[in-house]
């Protein structure tokens, strides 16, 4: 099973996933994609910590390539949080592969590590509203993160977005 | 009561509260009137040391903010931060509120409880 759960920043996209997940997965695995670079990423991990603390998550981190992400384990679930950090880290980090095989890359990758678990909750993010224009890589960017929601969405059991923290379903109301 | 309306600019949200509520323009004048306008603008003027007390503050009123985190995030600290503390002060009001509604090109929906 896969549950996509969307939203803007700071609209309680991250407390629905874990709710959700919670509910399904006994044995959990948090899949931080976040690198840690400044004091506003390590202020959002550490409310993020606090926000999964007492509910049984190992946390793993994967910055880069998804597809050969090999969790220590077979679990109940996993959530990945979240694809527009992981988006971004492949197409502007070093390590990543770049602007042309990013969205194949990922997508191979979520196929992996649905191998790992009996359900997959990945958190993405809304960031298409704002009618600005930016350079052509920032807008690259939008593009295939509204490519990979696309087929996120499409291949889902339910996806939902969270608008100031209330979840409005888009699909498979039943299972959220 | 609490109600919070919220969605992007422009989308008649004010009109929609006035009707609904019956609010006149001068409802609107401050943080401490019955009904708030743009808390969003309020939040990138103002310091909000605490998001749930700034939140409980706002309890028993009618508050229309934009909806301003569905874009890219900002490079500009002070954005991005504003953003972030508009975006969890709307889920402590909404946690509370008994009414949300989202407004889109004039059209409500009530995402959580009903007139």
């Amino acid at each position: 099973m896969k549950i996509i759960i969307t939203g803007g920043s700071a609209s309680g996209k991250s407390a629905h996933a874990e709710r959700i997940i919670c509910k399904y997965a006994k044995d959990k695995l948090y899949l931080a994609t976040m690198q840690p670079f400044g004091k506003a990423a390590q202020q959002r991990i550490k409310r993020h910590l606090n926000l999964r603390h007492g509910k049984g998550f190992d946390t793993e981190e994967c910055f880069t390539n998804l597809a050969d992400f090999k969790p220590k384990k077979i679990y109940d679930g996993i959530l990945l949080e979240c694809m527009s950090n992981l988006l971004a880290n492949e197409m502007f980090s070093p390590d990543g592969i770049g602007f042309n095989n990013a969205v194949k890359h990922i997508l191979k990758g979520i196929n992996n590590i649905e191998k790992y678990c009996k359900m997959l909750v990945v958190v993405t993010s809304e960031i298409f509203s704002d009618g600005e224009s930016y350079p052509y890589e920032t807008m690259e960017y939008c593009r295939l993160l509204g490519q990979i929601n696309k087929i996120l969405f499409d291949s889902s059991d339910a996806a939902a977005e969270s608008v100031c923290g209330i979840l409005l379903p888009y699909k498979g109301e039943n299972l959220l | 009561m609490t109600v919070l309306i919220i969605g992007g600019a422009y989308q008649g949200k004010k009109e929609l509260a006035k009707k609904l509520f019956n609010l006149n323009d001068d409802d609107f004048n401050s943080i401490t009137g019955k009904a708030v306008y743009n808390l969003h603008d309020y939040i990138k003027n103002n310091n909000i040391p605490n998001i749930t007390d700034f939140a409980n503050s706002l309890r028993d009123k009618v508050i229309i903010c934009n909806e301003i985190g569905c874009g890219v995030v900002p490079i500009d600290k002070e954005l991005d931060n504003w953003r972030e503390i508009t975006g969890r002060v709307c889920c402590e009001i909404a946690s509370f509120a008994d009414i949300v509604i989202r407004v889109t090109a004039g059209i409500p929906q009530f995402i959580k409880g009903r007139i």
